[in-house]
């Protein structure tokens, strides 16, 4: 078995505003091997996104890490841990864009117009290694027609907004890719670009994966997605892990009543019965507002009164390597081991 | 089978001029929609798929003539009388607004900030003069409960709203002037998919309600074929495949709609193998090739197909197909 790369314990990271603090991630713990990729899903405001930045220590102000652990295993075999680092200091530099490389949504927003693409690739390249601007360039060129862009060594010297969305989206994982990260933080890579492109990203992403020994951390909203490329899968809801296990296990028995309905809700292909979808009542309850108990017991029908309105369940371990955050299940808590 | 369609789109072209240069001459044409032609039936849902740029927003703006369309007509069925909305003038454009309305993709930015629910709701009852006073009131509050919106938010601002409650209220506003028509543009897009799922059921519960018939444009086949009775394809400003919604998922026969339907994510963690991935990029508008637009990204590709432009042509009952090679090629649906 691969060994784990990076294991996640108790991370918590919250935003301090003045009247009041939201807890954007609440006690999300995994591990991820080597090679292999984990999903996190949810919704809008659920903490996937914030969860992908405490690993890089990138959440904006004021949100801050402030419990649990990011271990990493270096290549040197050592361990070190990324939530005590200082999120502007020297250690975690060298670790983003080295070791744990990120993808943004957007990449129209996340590449800067006033540069060439050439000259950002070789910014990273030069930051993390001693070598020559002529030889870094050469690097970007090889790195841009890896990712499958076209006439590489025309493109290198264009700006962000002369490249279609596809391009775009490859040229961020070609900057991603620059110095050799062993994992990847994918946020929503695919879904500003049209589904024909989206297919093409997927595809390059599995093939870059398979061909470096890539482990990846795949956020998205989309199950499709995440039933298609992923090992793992974490459910969140309003910062906590509801749900997470083996994806072949969570899609073919999903247990917590959140999951259901989420599946239960999507229209898929195939299906011909047209009848009326079936829906989880409610929206999704504003991180403000100051809930008591299970995140998900106002829009639960299967809440338990007076113990999932008074009461947070923690995670456990229903089913082996399966493991749920609701009381329909049971209390036992659950450890998670580091590397 | 004449009278029971609701409105008719003939051969819509919609052609844009490409300005340069200090006198802003026109040196040449980007022809968003180029010759576009399909009948809405009464009380039909009928979907328009494609990719960004490929047109299919323009001919939503065309049918309610928020934007002159360059050639074509567009005929509406009222009552019986049929009318030609190209040569309409303002007044009997507002007229024929009240019969046609629009919901848009982003409930975040299509509602006006200072104005409160009410206002929002009310507006086109106000400016077609149809209620004011406590009978305006009482006809929101009632198009509110309608679309399953708490009376409650009555003098809420839409900041104050979710996504999903301020898409409600965009359909309110479409739904006070009794339409018989709604054009949905990508409707659900921006909404979590948990909400998705109630305003998909939402825009049906109304149909049975109001009688209405939609054009609903989506880039998401999964509900597209969830909530559409027939589906036109639309490519680089033309229509590629047009028939029933079943027909299309289980028997395409345009390559690209193969390509759709197989770029689609499976649900199946267990089904991890390959896709046909369609190679290329969405057509360029400004610089199109000869021939069928499709055919740099087409794997079937043969030397007519980079001269000659296919004709949609009826192959199947009610089924459209413009493409050289559908009688030669076999392609896969999402069964088998």
């Amino acid at each position: 078995m691969d060994r784990v790369l990076l294991a996640v314990e108790d991370l918590k990271t919250h935003f301090f505003y003045d009247d009041v603090t939201i807890r954007a991630v609440d006690g999300v713990s995994f591990n991820l091997r080597e090679g292999e990729t984990i999903g996190i899903v949810g919704e809008s405001g659920c903490g996937k996104t914030i969860t992908g930045m405490s690993i890089l220590q990138l959440v904006p102000m004021p949100g801050k890490v402030i419990g649990g652990k990011i271990l990493l295993r270096l290549v040197d075999e050592r361990v070190i841990d990324i939530a005590e680092l200082e999120p502007r200091g020297r250690e975690v530099r060298k670790i983003r864009g080295k070791e744990i490389s990120m993808i943004f949504q957007e990449p129209m927003t996340s590449l800067n117009p006033v540069y060439t693409i050439g000259n950002q690739i070789i910014e990273g390249i030069r930051l993390h290694n001693k070598i020559s601007k002529v030889h870094a360039r050469e690097m970007a060129i090889s790195l841009l027609s890896e990712v499958g862009i076209p006439k590489a060594e025309e493109i290198i010297d264009m700006y962000s907004f002369q490249l279609s969305g596809g391009m775009r989206q490859r040229a961020m994982i070609a900057m991603a890719l620059s110095c050799n990260p062993r994992l990847l933080i994918a946020d929503e890579p695919t879904t500003a670009i049209d589904v024909t492109i989206q297919a093409q990203i997927l595809e390059l992403l599995k093939e870059i994966q398979e061909k470096r020994k890539m482990s990846m951390i795949l956020i998205t909203h989309n199950l499709g997605i995440v039933a298609e490329m992923v090992d793992d899968i974490i459910v969140m809801y309003l910062g906590r892990a509801v749900e997470q296990g083996n994806v072949i296990d969570v899609y073919d028995n999903p247990l917590h009543p959140y999951t259901k309905a989420l599946m239960r809700s999507i229209p898929r292909l195939g299906d011909r019965q047209r009848r009326r979808l079936p829906v989880i009542k409610g929206s999704i309850p504003d991180p403000h507002s100051n809930l008591k108990g299970c995140m998900f017991q106002p829009r639960c029908d299967k809440a338990i009164k007076s113990l999932c309105d008074t009461e947070e369940p923690s995670l456990i371990e229903a089913e082996e390597g399966h493991y749920v955050r609701c009381f329909l299940y049971g209390k036992k808590e659950v450890d998670f081991y580091g590397p | 089978m004449d009278h029971d369609y609701l409105i008719k789109v003939k051969d819509l072209k919609v052609h844009f001029p490409i300005e340069k240069g200090l006198l802003k001459g026109v040196v040449g044409y980007v022809k968003a929609v180029d010759g576009v032609s399909f009948t809405i039936k009464r009380k039909e849902t009928f979907g328009l798929v494609g990719e960004s740029g490929c047109g299919k927003t323009t001919v939503a703006r065309s049918m309610v003539r928020a934007i002159n369309f360059t050639s074509g007509d567009i005929i509406f069925n009222k009552d019986g009388e049929a009318i030609n909305m190209g040569n309409m003038d303002e007044g009997e454009l507002s007229e024929i607004r009240r019969d046609i309305q629009l919901i848009f993709q982003d409930p975040y930015s299509s509602l006006n900030p200072r104005m409160t629910v009410r206002e929002i709701i009310g507006e086109p009852l106000t400016v077609h003069k149809i209620a004011k006073g406590k009978e305006l009131d009482e006809m929101v509050i009632a198009l509110m409960k309608d679309v399953g919106l708490d009376p409650k938010y009555l003098s809420r601002y839409p900041q104050a709203l979710s996504g999903g409650q301020r898409q409600r209220v965009g359909i309110a506003r479409a739904l006070g002037l009794k339409p018989k028509l709604i054009l949905a543009d990508e409707p659900t897009s921006a909404l979590d998919v948990s909400v998705q799922a109630q305003i998909l059921n939402l825009l049906q519960d109304l149909q049975e309600e109001y009688d209405l018939s939609y054009l609903f444009i989506s880039h998401d086949l999964s509900v597209v074929e969830h909530i559409c009775d027939r589906v036109a394809l639309m490519y680089a400003g033309v229509l590629v495949e047009m028939s029933g919604t079943e027909e299309l998922f289980d028997n395409p026969r345009h390559p690209y709609t193969e390509a759709l339907l197989s770029s689609i994510p499976d649900f199946n963690p267990r089904n991890k193998e390959k896709r046909t991935v369609l190679k290329g990029d969405v057509a360029d508008r400004e610089r199109l090739s000869e021939g069928c637009a499709f055919h740099p990204r087409c794997t079937y590709a043969i030397d007519i197909c980079k001269k000659n432009k296919p004709e949609l042509r009826l192959v199947d009952s009610e089924h459209w197909v413009a493409c050289h090679l559908t009688d030669r090629i076999k392609l896969r649906g999402i069964i088998g």
